[in-house]
């Protein structure tokens, strides 16, 4: 496969699943762009052990998962560093339901569906987050995303429902 | 309702579930409004998440990837930390090669470097007879082991390593003190101040004592390069008149004497380089596996130029005897042929030494006990090994070998 026709499959694929991932179309182009320059890299490398998708989301999940640690790392030395000040600044978004937050059908009005639901994936965990992207947007099975994550499929199941379970939990907040 | 039961609907929702296990919840959720409500909650959840939408790539993507691509191939990331990856061979070979080179140091067989300090070299034997030497220059003396059966000292071994010594050092001035008085026409007292076992040192009872002792002889030098060691020297008197003298004194003015004898012999030890001999008995126990002994020399200010040990700092083997107590090998490099004359001499060898062509040529001399003689020499790159062995030759000029003159130090090697 040459590089091209691995860029014109794959790179919808990754970008999406970096826009969910991220929650933002300009990270979500960085993210996509790093972690096809290193699937075109190890390309060569790749045996077909898997699925060529499962590689490359693989890839991109990890690719993601390595941002988000570097992340944590430098907020924390940035809470060391200013946090006397009151200068904590987040690069993740953070979806905080108030308790007297509007109605779902009028937060909807303000920001549209997709807006809420990327905020409230945004509240899950990185391997909670990637499964229900994989599964809920992607559609891929529990052993394939088992695959991806280096988890077992009985992992994924509780998982993916403890995943649901705190999104209900979130949607329901805004709605109520 | 339970996790459990839970986790089994959202599975159900993904139709995750067995054939058996889809059957039983189906059943369940059938009798229970709240599995069903549960369900329906969970569906409603998978569906909104379902429903974000799939966008479409940002307008240039691919060309900002490409040129992202471009720019990673052109500066490539640094992979290596401290040395660039074209380094490393030459680093580990540089590494390699010092660890080698302790090693090797560090395992090599000691290599048994004899070297003639600068004192034992032609420039103090340089004189123009064994008659005329002058007595400050002790090259008997120096050649410490020098076969001391030949003079009738064969007793030396029953007494201390320290009267050994001293009757060897006596013995050698005596030696001298017969060349001058030869020359003079006084009757030689050569060997006739070797103190038998038990005696008083350097007195034999039936000999008349000197009217000087060997090293009160030693107060007025002759030569430069010895006024300054001869003059610090003390200078004891044995006695007056013979023996009988000597004997006659009460045991307060012998022990007198010898006190003085043996401060001599101090200033002896010390002129030479010697700062202890080692106990003769213990030194053979402690290289009773090794196939040779050593004696004498020890590290002092001069030791560095009486000759190095490799692996040792303090031992200078300056006097390495072979097993059995057969005496010591040295080897001189004589360059004008007073020197090897006077060597000759002082060894007490019989008749004339080999012709050596100085100064284009140097003489080799061995000096150590009779039957010694050099089997080979070799010319190595910053030395000569004389390679000997101490018996088995007849005649003395197996002692002598001729060089091309050459400033390099002399190694005294057993022949194999």
């Amino acid at each position: 496969m040459s590089e091209q026709q691995f860029l014109d499959e794959h790179s919808q694929l990754v970008f999406n699943v970096a826009l969910r991932l991220t929650g933002n179309r300009s990270d979500a182009e960085d993210l996509a762009q790093d972690a096809l320059i290193r699937a075109l890299k190890a390309l060569p490398r790749f045996r077909g052990d898997s699925k060529l998708s499962t590689w490359v989301y693989t890839i991109t999940v990890n690719t993601w998962k390595n941002r988000v640690r570097a992340e944590k790392s430098r907020g924390f030395w940035k809470t060391i560093s200013f946090g006397a000040f009151g200068n904590q600044d987040d690069d993740e978004p953070v979806y905080e339901p108030k308790g007297d937050d509007a109605p779902l059908d009028s937060e909807l009005e303000k920001e549209g569906t997709a807006t809420v639901v990327q905020k409230a994936l945004l509240q899950l965990d990185a391997d909670d987050r990637a499964i229900v992207v994989l599964r809920e947007i992607e559609e891929r099975s529990y052993g394939e995303i088992g695959e991806v994550l280096g988890l077992a499929e009985g992992t994924v199941k509780s998982r993916l429902f403890r995943a649901r379970a705190k999104l209900k939990t979130l949607l329901d907040k805004v709605s109520a | 309702m339970n996790d459990s039961t839970r986790e089994k609907l959202s599975a159900y929702l993904d139709g995750a579930l067995s054939d058996s296990e889809r059957r039983s919840i189906e059943v369940e959720i059938s009798r229970s409004e709240e599995m069903r409500l549960e369900l329906e909650a969970l569906r409603a959840v998978s569906k909104t998440v379902k429903s974000l939408p799939k966008e479409q790539l940002p307008a240039g993507f691919m060309a900002r990837l490409q040129a992202r691509r471009a720019r990673e191939d052109a500066a490539p990331a640094r992979e290596y930390f401290i040395l660039p990856p074209a380094y490393r061979p030459l680093a580990f070979a540089l590494s390699t090669a010092v660890v080698a080179l302790v090693v090797w140091d560090k395992t090599r067989a000691p290599e048994e470097l004899i070297v003639p300090r600068a004192g034992w070299d032609s420039e103090k034997v340089a004189v123009k007879s064994a008659a005329e030497a002058p007595p400050s220059i002790d090259v008997s003396g120096q050649l410490s082991a020098m076969d001391s059966r030949d003079k009738g000292l064969a007793d030396l071994s029953s007494g201390s390593a320290e009267r050994a010594a001293a009757n060897e050092i006596t013995a050698a001035n005596a030696k001298k003190e017969d060349a001058a008085g030869a020359k003079a026409g006084a009757p030689s007292t050569f060997g006739k101040h070797i103190s038998a076992p038990g005696k008083p040192l350097g007195v034999q009872e039936d000999e008349p004592v000197p009217a000087e002792g060997g090293f009160a002889r030693r107060a007025a030098p002759s030569g430069p390069a010895a006024a300054a060691p001869a003059a610090s020297s003390p200078a004891p008197v044995l006695g007056e008149g013979g023996g009988g003298a000597y004997l006659a004194r009460s045991e307060e003015e012998r022990s007198a004497i010898n006190e003085r004898l043996y401060q001599g012999f101090e200033e002896e030890k010390k002129r030479m380089g010697i700062a202890k001999i080692m106990d003769k008995d213990a030194e053979e126990d402690r290289l009773s596996g090794g196939g040779r002994e050593f004696m004498a020399l020890q590290a002092t200010p001069e030791a560095a130029q009486v000759g190095r040990a490799r692996g040792s700092a303090a031992a200078v083997r300056g006097m390495a005897k072979a097993k059995g107590g057969a005496p010591v090998l040295k080897a001189l490099t004589l360059k004008s042929a007073e020197a090897l004359s006077a060597a000759w001499s002082a060894a007490g060898l019989p008749g004339e030494p080999p012709a050596v062509s100085f100064p284009d040529q140097m003489a080799v001399f061995l000096a150590g006990p009779s039957g010694c003689g050099i089997t080979d020499v070799q010319v190595r790159k910053k030395f000569i090994v004389v390679l000997y062995k101490d018996a088995g030759f007849d005649d003395p000029s197996a002692r002598v070998r001729a060089l091309a003159a050459s400033p390099k130090p002399v190694v005294v090697k057993p022949a194999e």
